[in-house]
């Protein structure tokens, strides 16, 4: 049923009843005791701030998978220019389609910082604490080696995958991860080391997709 | 008015609730990592603070005599 109705409004919604609840407790603290005050005051003070902030956690964590988001940081901007350049394996996913434009990155990137288990998330965090303070790694990589997984969750069964040489000789290796698909399939993004700060510093603009609303019309 | 006062914790922390909410809400407006932390340290805070200071206040009012 709530999935029915859209995001915004359920989260404009839960805000308006709370702020309102709030606001009669801010004006009237004295009904704090009277009659259903405490019923309200649990209401007011738990049970509704509870659901704004899951509300809002919940549509947060669903934006972050957005394309938009990752590249709203400059330091991503070299890896989110490649999605433009047909020679590179992020390229050649985001020009055919072979992922949803709207979430290009997180597609590929399904464990990553937010996605992941705790420290996962701690390492998001550090992120967060790296973009506003000392300024990335150059080049970014990934914590740990780069898993099949996360091509074979798609290209596992596909005739076109299949039917590639080598493709079902390996495919044992492939799952176990002692063959990595790009070992052939390269470069994945092809940013070279310096572009990272470059693009941090501001000292040089990048192309990037537009994936906006406006994404997918003629 | 004392800050121990139960009502003036029931005053301050729906105040906070209240800008905590709405910090929540306005960052939802916008995409990126920074409306993501305004949300964790505005909004959040601010709510769960408020609420508890509130509920503290609540708790320490005296009860509503028959």
């Amino acid at each position: 049923m709530l999935e029915l109705i859209p995001g915004p409004i359920i989260a404009i919604v839960a805000t308006l009843i709370g702020v309102l609840l709030a606001a009669d407790f801010l004006l009237r603290p004295g009904r704090a005791r009277q009659g259903a005050g405490p019923v309200m005051a649990a209401v007011a003070f738990i049970a509704v701030p509870g659901l704004v902030l899951t509300i809002g956690a919940e549509r947060h964590i669903g934006m972050s998978k957005k394309t938009e988001f990752c590249l709203s940081c400059h330091e991503m901007h070299p890896h989110g220019s490649t999605l433009l350049d047909a020679e590179t394996l992020a390229g050649k996913h985001f020009a055919n389609r072979y992922v949803p434009r709207e979430q290009a990155c997180y597609t590929c990137h399904t464990e990553y910082t937010m996605y992941g288990g705790l420290s996962a998330k701690m390492k998001g965090l550090q992120h967060l604490l790296v973009h506003y303070s000392g300024g990335p790694a150059d080049p970014i990589k990934t914590y740990d080696p780069y898993k099949n997984r996360e091509c074979l969750h798609c290209h596992e069964g596909a005739a076109s995958f299949d039917e590639a040489i080598g493709h079902g000789d390996e495919i044992e290796s492939f799952r176990a991860d002692t063959v990595s698909c790009l070992e052939c399939h390269k470069p994945a993004h092809g940013v070279e080391a310096g572009e990272v700060t470059k693009a941090y510093r501001g000292e040089k603009q990048f192309d990037l997709p537009q994936v906006g609303a406006k994404d997918g019309a003629h | 008015m004392s800050a121990k006062n139960p009502a003036t914790l029931i005053r301050l922390g729906a105040f906070s609730v209240i800008a905590g909410e709405l910090i929540a809400f306005a960052s939802q407006l916008d995409v990126g990592p920074t409306p993501f932390v305004v949300f964790i340290v505005g909004g959040g805070v601010l709510t769960v603070g408020g609420a508890l200071l509130a509920l503290y206040g609540v708790l320490r009012s005296p009860a509503a005599s028959a």
